[in-house]
């Protein structure tokens, strides 16, 4: 058993891990506030990687650059998703936010594949297949670019919602939607706000992922599925357990292809969750559902 | 009957209940009064099984039924209502009635919902709470009143030995609340005994044989309706708070 | 009127009966240049596997979206025991359906003792992980299901033209199985308690109602039926891969065509299968459509979600309860709320709501 494979493949889980965090916490937080799974995210991220595509090939700016407007631009699209399709979902809310936002995320997978076909692609810069040397090991920069990336972000995020009035609204209409409401907090502008931040960290995590992944507009499956993982494992609604889930089941992920087979790493990471589930239905740092009144 | 012996509850950092005990006599209508924040609520609800005890017992015919599921104490005869009246909303009233009906055993796989026998026995409840003509609406669809008079005959059809009423009189009219407590003697007299939460004095003065009083998460009197209106401590719990 | 509509039911109801047993005969006259027929089965299967989702997700409100993993263990099933028996006959295969089924059911059960412990949005997430779980085991255990390379099943001997209508009466007799079965449900107590399950849970639980097992019992049932579909479709295909067994799409297109037709209503499933079908194979044969094709199939579905919460079904029930009381003021109809100018004095105290 090589050790030094094995701490690699930690660095490696640590490293997209926190891609990872940053695409969860924006899907955590949206059920958090509003109560719905954004089953749209993967396709989001996708989304935000084309945009990145289409910045580097023909207006040759750099990706992180280039978030400077996609950022904005996935905020505001987020906005308008929420409150065009969400907002007016009174019942059933469970089962229709899940079917709205699959139609939404086929719709952007559809007009992707008008636009730029199935072929696989790639962001490609400088730093995207270089790498360093860190004690014997060699890390992509692009890895340590997106993780600083994430961390930036996601202190950005915390200091939105613990240093802002519009974080303590957020945390507030996350706890008790009703109660938020009696105390004059607007649950419908925070919802729509919260679904722009949401969508809106999908256009960075899109950066990360389409720099260190071949994508095409089908990739949001395969994305969406993991997240999901990532936040019931955590806990939903819960950021914390959406980061340490992160962490947790990429670094389990990347140690499983390097200890058994690479074969194996991806059923370990919806085996884990089944086994967490079962000892703990609300996940790590969730809530039991079920009323006692 | 009924008995809870030094029961306490915590939730977080607030006593709910705190070392509370009450007893309630067999085939007798007990009232339980006490300002906002007392704990009646949070009582029924480990009475009957919603909510765990920290420490404690609950007693029923002198076994120990503490923590047992709500299934089970409703399979024991117990039943209870909700502050906030709770019914099935996009059943039709008739069938809201159905699904209290007794299970003996199995599912009910092989059962049609309603044999005529069953039929027969809740249409009579629903007279009886004089909503019968209502039988076929959604239930979602009536009014807070009528929702509260479903939920009541819903007990009923399981023919309980106790039936616990939390906040029966609530947002309910003047004449409205007249009907309940007739109903509630007529069953009375048939041998049901009943433990009633309300905020009404007239109602639960008017109504009960021994009423208790809760404050903090205690009871800190008991007598006829009488003893307690006049008791100093009571004032003062109210009045203090 | 309305009591005419309802006399005149079961009548409606046999003669669509005879319409789609006769399907065989005058379809392919009706259109030709389509092969009808293997829509007519697809659709079959669809409707299937849509109302015995129903008989859970319908009832209970769970949503599961993992059922392919019933489909997927069904055709693999059947693929293996042909393999393994040597199944040759061409009603072999049919007649070992209920096999694959049962198989179905028994891995039903523990996939639902650990995932009904769960609830709502957690509940929907657990039974998407074991999908995934059930599609990369596919992949994986080569020795059972050769990987990406898949499972044959025998060919039947009849061929040409008549090829689809054998395939075509099972399917059919395995959907009025199964709707059989949910009528049946629907009507018994069991069927209710699942109904106040849906409606609150813990009420329910509080009242009696055996939850548990009531949720396991129809997590089973469905999964039963789905995989005797499974096994059918993978006959009919002639062949199994990981990702054709177990398809994602399959879970959302079974959830849809439910929830258009109306989510817990027994035609519901089946009028969105007649719907959505015949029309994800007239795009599907088109490849170049298919990007649009996903465009439009999302914005449909948005349009239907966003305007028909209900389903058509319900919703049509509704409008219909409504137009009929308006023609007929006086007297009370079921299930709509009563008219406002309504006011007699017996019921006037019960009815003001009682409230304040």
């Amino acid at each position: 058993m090589d050790l030094s494979l094995i701490a690699e493949a930690v660095v490696l889980g640590i490293l997209t891990g926190a891609v990872y965090a940053l695409m969860a916490s924006g899907l955590t937080l949206i059920f958090g506030v509003m109560d719905i799974i954004n089953i749209a995210q993967g396709a989001f991220v996708v989304l935000g990687a084309y945009l990145s595509y289409v910045l580097a090939q023909h207006l040759h700016i750099d990706l992180f650059v280039g978030l400077l407007i996609t950022m904005p631009v996935m905020f505001g699209l987020g906005v308008f998703v929420e409150w065009a399709f969400i907002r007016p979902l009174k019942r059933d809310r469970i089962m229709l936010s899940i079917l709205v936002t699959y139609a939404i995320a086929i719709i952007i997978e559809g007009l992707l594949g008008r636009i730029f076909s199935t072929d696989l692609v790639r962001l490609d810069a400088w730093y995207a297949t270089r790498s360093f040397n860190l004690f014997g090991f060699y890390i992509g920069y692009i890895y340590l670019f997106a993780f600083l990336l994430s961390v930036v972000l996601l202190g950005a995020l915390y200091l939105i919602l613990y240093r802002t009035k519009f974080g303590a609204s957020l945390r507030a209409a996350t706890q008790n939607r009703t109660a938020a409401q009696l105390i004059g907090i607007d649950v419908e502008r925070v919802s729509a706000l919260t679904f722009g931040i949401g969508v809106a960290l999908t256009a960075a995590g899109g950066v990360a992922f389409g720099a260190t992944n071949s994508f095409n507009p089908g990739s949001h499956y395969d994305l969406i599925s993991r997240l999901l993982v990532i936040i019931v494992l955590g806990g939903m609604g819960s950021l914390g357990g959406a980061l340490i889930a992160s962490f947790g089941m990429l670094v389990i992920e990347d140690v499983t292809a390097v200890v058994w087979e690479p074969k194996w790493s991806t059923t370990v990471f919806f085996i884990l969750l089944v086994l967490v589930l079962v000892v703990r239905p609300q996940g790590l740092f969730g809530q039991l559902a079920g009323r006692k009144e | 009957m009924l008995e809870v012996r030094s029961v306490s509850k915590a939730y977080g950092g607030i006593q709910a209940l705190n070392v509370c005990s009450i007893g309630i006599e067999h085939g007798k209508i007990t009232g339980l009064i006490g300002p906002n924040g007392s704990g009646k609520t949070t009582l029924f609800n480990v009475i009957t099984g919603y909510e765990r005890a920290d420490t404690g017992e609950v007693r029923f015919n002198d076994s120990a039924i503490t923590n047992y599921t709500p299934d089970a104490v409703f399979g024991l005869g117990i039943g209870r209502t909700f502050q906030m009246s709770r019914v099935f909303p996009r059943l039709t009233v008739v069938e809201n009635m159905h699904v209290a009906t007794p299970q003996h055993g199995g599912l009910g796989f092989f059962r049609r919902w309603s044999s005529s026998r069953e039929q027969q026995h809740a249409l009579e409840l629903l007279e009886f709470v004089g909503i019968a003509h209502l039988k076929h609406m959604p239930a979602e669809n009536l009014s807070y009143g009528q929702k509260k008079l479903l939920e009541f005959a819903c007990i009923l059809i399981a023919e309980p030995q106790v039936i616990l009423l939390d906040e029966p009189a609530g947002g309910i009219n003047p004449t409205m609340i007249n009907h309940l407590a007739g109903h509630i003697r007529t069953l009375n007299q048939r041998g049901i005994t009943f433990l009633i939460v309300e905020h009404n004095m007239e109602f639960v003065m008017g109504l009960c044989d021994t009423v208790n009083v809760m404050h903090r998460g205690e009871t800190i009197a008991g007598g006829t309706p009488a003893e307690v209106r006049n008791n100093p401590a009571v004032l003062e719990a109210y009045l203090g708070d | 009127m309305l009591a005419t509509v309802v006399k005149y039911r079961p009548f409606a109801y046999l003669l669509l009966l005879i319409v789609a047993i006769s399907m065989p005969w005058y379809a392919p006259g009706l259109f030709p240049g389509i092969s009808v027929m293997s829509i007519a089965v697809l659709t079959v299967i669809f409707a299937g596997a849509a109302s015995s989702w129903n008989i859970f997700s319908g009832y209970t409100g769970y949503i599961a979206l993992g059922h392919a993993v019933f489909f997927g263990t069904g055709a693999y099933a059947l693929a293996i025991i042909c393999q393994d028996w040597h199944v040759k006959s061409d009603y072999g295969p049919m007649m070992l359906l209920p096999i694959a089924g049962l198989v179905a059911a028994v891995v039903a059960v523990p996939l639902g003792l650990i995932s009904l412990r769960t609830r709502g949005h957690t509940f929907v997430v657990i039974t998407i992980a074991m999908f995934f779980i059930a599609q990369l085991l596919a992949y994986n255990l080569r020795a059972v299901t050769h990987g990406s390379a898949g499972l044959e099943l025998p060919i039947p001997s009849w061929s040409g033209d008549a090829f689809d209508v054998p395939f075509y009466y099972v399917g059919l007799l395995i959907l009025l199985l199964t709707l059989a079965t949910s009528w049946w449900v629907r009507r018994s107590k069991y069927g209710l308690g699942l109904l106040a399950i849906r409606d609150d849970e813990d009420r329910a639980r509080g009242l009696g109602v055996k939850t548990g097992s009531s949720k396991l019992l129809a997590f089973v049932l469905s999964a039963f039926f789905v995989g005797m579909l499974g096994g059918l479709w993978a006959y009919y295909i002639e062949s199994v891969f990981p990702n054709s067994g177990f398809d994602a799409i399959f879970d959302v297109s079974t959830a849809l065509m439910a929830f258009l037709g109306g989510l817990g209503t027994l035609a519901g499933p089946i009028l969105g299968a007649l719907i959505l079908v015949p029309a994800q194979q007239y795009v599907a044969a088109d490849a170049t459509l298919t990007s649009w094709y996903l465009v439009l199939y999302g914005a449909v579905f948005l349009a239907v979600i966003l305007l028909l919460p209900e389903g058509i079904i319900p919703t049509i029930r509704k409008r219909l309860t409504r137009w009929l009381a308006r023609r007929a003021a006086p007297a009370a109809i079921a299930g709509g709320p009563p008219p406002a100018n309504q006011r007699d004095p017996v019921s006037a105290a019960t009815r003001d709501g009682g409230d304040r």
